[in-house]
């Protein structure tokens, strides 16, 4: 058997029948459900305001909130997933019993591209099940900005996947990683509100933060000139400030980026720091 | 390469921080040894194992299993090798079964080989139970049996009868028994000097990260003759030991006194005492066990003398 091979199958042994798993995934599931259904019922009883509920309008529908927690929920089930095994000491067994510290590193790296792939998969899944149910004309799967918001909402997945897997790896338990992840979330999101008024120069800086780039990336009118238009219409009649993004490719590279990075920081703290 | 040690160490080392848990260690375990690994808490035992196993990195020095002195030698030794450390890991919501599914995928061994190794331990009709469910027991015994899985040329057990009562001791005993008689190399770290001394052809003893002594469990044992004398006026005898010249040294025990000697001229030492007015109610020669040299060679390192003697 290939080692690849051999590392998918030891994760999938893993991974079956870990309760954390499923209840995370279940969790997002009903999310997703529960965020679908109230516009597919509206579809179903004539429709509303706004594009159809169908392919390929949908997406903005269903990539929302509180869809966009998903990338949240991976990271979460990433730590889940990854720092019991040092609790358990079974990453050391694991070595013990024949793997590198490279071999855990990838075969978690192979769990992150599952979790990536499932949470994905389940709002996609529902948004084209959600079309073909709803009465109102389906044209094609997606075009350019459904597509860009689909890589976006995967990229974000990727992000957060990483910030868990980087944030297992090094404090090596769940709770304090899920508590330092969400206080990171909760501190970016004072700094970024608190830098710009002391320096407004920082904020185009402070804009490429993770957190930041989270809500860039999971917001519709980051992808759809309509949505911003009508967004903007609204904050300028209220005397609000406009909205304004970098440009999207400039936030996809930062965030594959960061992704980088963390999952380099992992996999040489995995390789270095003794079990 | 069959001449090489199964296992050496060149001058191990390792250090965390302040502390030198492991301190210039060089042993050799030749194919078909039994070799116990002794040592109080804290003397390095279990850090060694670690960095036998690729679990710790070594600050200093080097080893190699099965003559691969590599990295990448060392990956491919672990593949014939069985071990555990302190106490058994896997995880707690798999059942015995599956936790040996993820050792033999590993390890590549097919999924009889699990049903074989759960029979030996006596685990048969428990695999199906999740881990956490086990007794201490039943742990250490699925511990032994994913040592067993990849039928291993070498074994490495760490404190391997940790927590368990009578029986379970007598049960490990009898599982390292037969891997003893399967021509197993085994390297066994233990509190259990009495355990070990029945199973162990070889022993080191390290205190403090440093190895004390090694060989033969009879080399370590017999080397000086002693004498185990009682007298009414202990305060009298030891007086006069001191100008004893065949005396090395004198050590008061809840026996009596036990007295080092350059020869085993047991006569000359009633002869010299009687001279001195020193009648004796017992004078024998003395055995020494392999528990009197780890106290000799670790004294004052152990806090439970209860914990050597169990």
């Amino acid at each position: 058997m290939s080692r690849p091979g051999t590392l998918l199958r030891i994760e999938f042994i893993k991974a079956r029948k870990r309760p954390a798993l499923w209840l995370t995934l279940g969790v997002f599931v009903f999310f997703t459900v529960v965020t679908v259904l109230p516009s597919l019922m509206r579809a179903m009883q004539g429709g509303g305001p706004g594009p159809p509920f169908a392919l390929p309008w949908i997406w903005r529908g269903v990539l929302q909130p509180p869809i966009n927690m998903g990338p949240f929920f991976l990271g979460a089930a990433m730590i889940l997933l990854f720092a019991p095994e040092f609790g358990w000491k079974t990453a050391r067994q694991n070595v013990i019993d024949g793997l590198a510290k490279e071999h855990l590193f990838f075969g978690k790296l192979i769990t992150f591209a599952l979790l990536v792939a499932a949470f994905f998969v389940v709002p996609i899944v529902t948004g084209v099940a959600a079309s073909i149910i709803s009465p109102e004309p389906t044209g094609t799967f997606a075009r350019g900005p459904e597509l860009n918001h689909m890589f976006g909402y995967a990229v974000v997945l990727c992000l957060w996947g990483s910030v868990g897997f980087l944030l297992a790896a090094t404090i090596r338990a769940s709770g304090g990683a899920l508590g330092i992840m969400f206080l990171y979330f909760l501190v970016e999101n004072m700094v970024t509100s608190i830098v710009p008024a002391w320096n407004p120069a920082l904020e185009r800086y402070l804009n490429f933060l993770p957190t930041q780039l989270f809500d860039t990336l999971t917001r519709i009118e980051f992808y759809y000139p309509d949505a911003l238009a009508l967004a903007n219409e609204q904050r300028a009649a209220m005397g609000q400030r406009l909205l304004e993004f970098p440009e999207y490719w400039a936030v996809v590279s930062a965030v594959l980026a960061y992704v980088a990075l963390f999952m380099g920081v992992s996999f040489v703290t995995m390789r270095k720091r003794d079990l | 390469m069959p001449d090489s040690p199964v296992i050496q160490t060149f001058e191990l080392s390792k250090q965390f921080r302040e502390v030198r848990a492991v301190d210039r260690v060089s042993i050799a375990v030749e194919r078909g040894q039994v070799f116990g690994f002794l040592g109080p808490n804290g003397s390095g035992k279990t850090t060694t194992i670690g960095m036998l196993m690729g679990i710790i990195t070594p600050t200093a020095g080097s080893f190699a299993l099965f003559g691969a002195s590599d990295a990448k030698g060392h990956l491919a030794a672990r593949a014939r090798v069985g071990a555990t450390l302190e106490t058994p890991n896997f995880y707690p919501y798999m059942s015995g079964r599956d936790n040996l599914r993820v050792a033999a995928t590993i390890k590549d061994v097919g999924s009889d080989r699990i049903d074989e190794c759960l029979e030996i331990v006596g685990l048969a009709g428990r695999g199906r139970h999740r881990f956490r469910t086990y007794s201490l027991g039943m742990k250490q015994r699925l511990a032994l049996a994913a040592t067993m899985l990849n039928d291993p040329e070498l074994v490495i057990l760490d404190e391997p009868a940790n927590g368990l009562d009578p029986q379970g001791m007598k049960e490990v005993r009898d599982i390292i028994r037969i891997l003893a008689d399967r021509g197993k190399t085994i390297f066994l770290s233990s509190h259990l000097l009495w355990e070990v001394e029945r199973m162990c052809t070889h022993v080191a003893i390290v205190r403090k990260g440093q190895v004390m002594k090694v060989g033969t469990v009879a080399e370590i044992v017999s080397e000086q003759v002693r004498a185990l004398v009682r007298v009414e006026d202990t305060g009298a005898l030891e007086a006069a030991l001191a100008d004893y010249p065949d005396a090395t040294g004198v050590q008061t025990t809840d026996e009596g006194t036990v007295v080092s000697l350059k020869s085993d001229d047991l006569a000359g030492l009633n002869r010299y005492l009687a001279a001195r007015g020193i009648y004796v109610s017992h004078l024998a020669r003395h055995q020494q066990t392999l528990e009197d040299a780890f106290i000799e060679l670790t004294q004052g390192d152990y806090g439970s003398m209860t914990e050597i003697a169990s």
